[in-house]
This record gives C-alpha cells, sequence and structure tokens, in this order.
C-alpha cells in the first residue's frame, strides 16, 4: 500500500479529465452535429483538439485505475469532486468558452460537489471498506 | 438531455466493469497479457468507448459547466444499483449525499 502513490496518481487523473472535458467542448462546438459529418467542412484544428483530448481523457482513465490500486473508492471519488469545481471555474473564466457565473449554476456545482463528498465520506468509527 | 442520461448510464456502467477488472488483476502479477485476458476489461472499455461518443453530442449542446457537473448523476445510479440490485445497505449520510446531488443537477438542469 502506497497512499502517497495514489494520491498523486488520484490528482493526475483530476487534472486530465478536467482538461479532456474543455477540450471536447471546444472541438465540438467547432465540429459540424452529426447530420452534417459527410457534407459539411470539418476544421481540421478541432478534429486534432477532439484527439488530443480524447487521449487525455484515456490517460486520465488510466491513472484513475493506478489510484484505486492504493486509495479507498470513497477517498478517491472525493478527490474526484475537485474536477467539477475546476472545468466550472475554467469554463466560466476563460474567453473561449464563453460560458459565464450565475448563482444558480454555481450553486447546482457547489451541492453537486457537496453531494459526491457526503456519499464517499465514512463516518469516522466506522471502517473503511476496502475494496 | 435524455443523450445526457444514456451517456451517464455507459459511463456507470463502465465504472463498474472497470472495478471488476481491477479486483480481478488483485494479486496476479503477470503482466499486460494476463490483463488484457480479463472480459471485464473488455465490456469496460466498450461501455466507455459508446459513452465517449454520446458525451461528445452532449457537449455539442450543452455547456460543459452544466453537462460535466452533471455525470455526478452516476453516484445516485450506482447507489440506487447497490440498494436494489445487490442489496447493500445505504446508510442515511448517504442518502443525504444522493438529495443533494439530484438537487445541484437540477438547479444546473434549470439552466440548460
Amino acid at each position: 500500500m502506497k497512499p502517497r502513490h495514489g494520491l498523486f496518481f488520484a490528482l493526475a487523473s483530476v487534472l486530465l479529465v478536467s482538461v479532456a472535458q474543455l477540450g471536447m467542448r471546444w472541438s465540438m462546438t467547432r465540429l459540424p452535429s452529426p447530420e452534417g459529418w459527410m457534407t459539411a467542412a470539418i476544421a481540421p484544428n478541432a478534429v486534432a483538439v477532439v484527439l488530443a483530448a480524447i487521449f487525455a481523457y484515456a490517460l486520465s482513465m488510466l491513472c484513475w485505475l493506478a489510484a484505486l490500486r492504493d486509495l479507498p473508492l470513497g477517498r478517491a471519488y472525493s478527490l474526484l469532486s475537485i474536477s467539477y469545481a475546476l472545468v466550472y471555474l475554467l469554463a466560466a473564466t476563460l474567453p473561449v468558452f464563453n460560458e459565464g457565473f450565475s448563482l444558480t449554476k454555481s450553486l447546482g456545482v457547489m451541492l453537486v460537489i457537496l453531494g459526491v463528498i457526503t456519499i464517499n465520506s465514512r463516518p469516522a468509527h466506522a471502517p473503511e471498506t476496502q475494496e | 438531455m435524455s443523450l445526457l442520461l444514456v451517456a451517464c448510464l455507459l459511463t456507470c456502467l463502465g465504472q463498474v466493469a472497470q472495478k471488476c477488472a481491477v479486483e480481478s488483476w488483485r494479486g496476479a502479477s503477470k503482466g499486460l497479457a494476463f490483463k488484457l485476458r480479463t472480459p471485464w476489461i473488455w465490456l469496460a472499455l466498450s461501455a466507455m468507448g459508446a459513452g465517449l461518443i454520446l458525451w461528445l453530442l452532449v457537449l455539442q449542446r450543452l455547456e460543459v459547466s452544466i453537462a460535466y457537473p452533471m455525470l455526478s448523476l452516476n453516484f445516485v445510479l450506482i447507489t440506487l444499483i447497490a440498494r436494489f440490485v445487490f442489496d447493500e445497505r445505504i446508510d442515511r449520510r448517504h442518502w443525504l449525499g444522493v438529495v443533494l446531488v439530484i438537487a445541484g443537477v437540477t438547479l444546473l438542469g434549470l439552466h440548460a
């Protein structure tokens, strides 16, 4: 058991998955919808970004698998909820995404994160189930 | 929205299969060839592949700051599966978390 390795892989997974989500959103808004895949012009840089994003996503999965070998599932999932905040903050602040902050959205993301942490935290007296 | 739900279901299936894969690897240090022979990893990969394609189509329509946190519906799905399929006991704290996630996703949904 090397929990510190687990923590490193979990954080790497969080970063990679956040970058992947942003990359996918950026590229998919620049690509035609499925009806147009045969006919419409396809921007090569958007294709490059979507492929890179899928690669980052796959890499995050590998880091996730590595993290799960060392960390209890509950702890790992609580860490994953950081990525909801990260994606929201980046999508709202970076001008290319133009998604903006709003009270309902912030409250929604906060409730989701709180919920995920609540689900995955164990009461102090109960031992963490080892998967 | 239904696209998002199906993507969630596939991700959920992929995650359960992934967990089964890792568990079947535990204790066996037989290298990559052995690992690739567990059927769980193939179920996980195909569910995730299909989920990924649907997810890309979701992102074409929905802002990522709204769609991505909505993926936490997975925790709700997994809880329901654990409770009603595997008959696991779910404590009160866990249900409270489920309610929080559903409330958060509902707020995000109002925005979509």
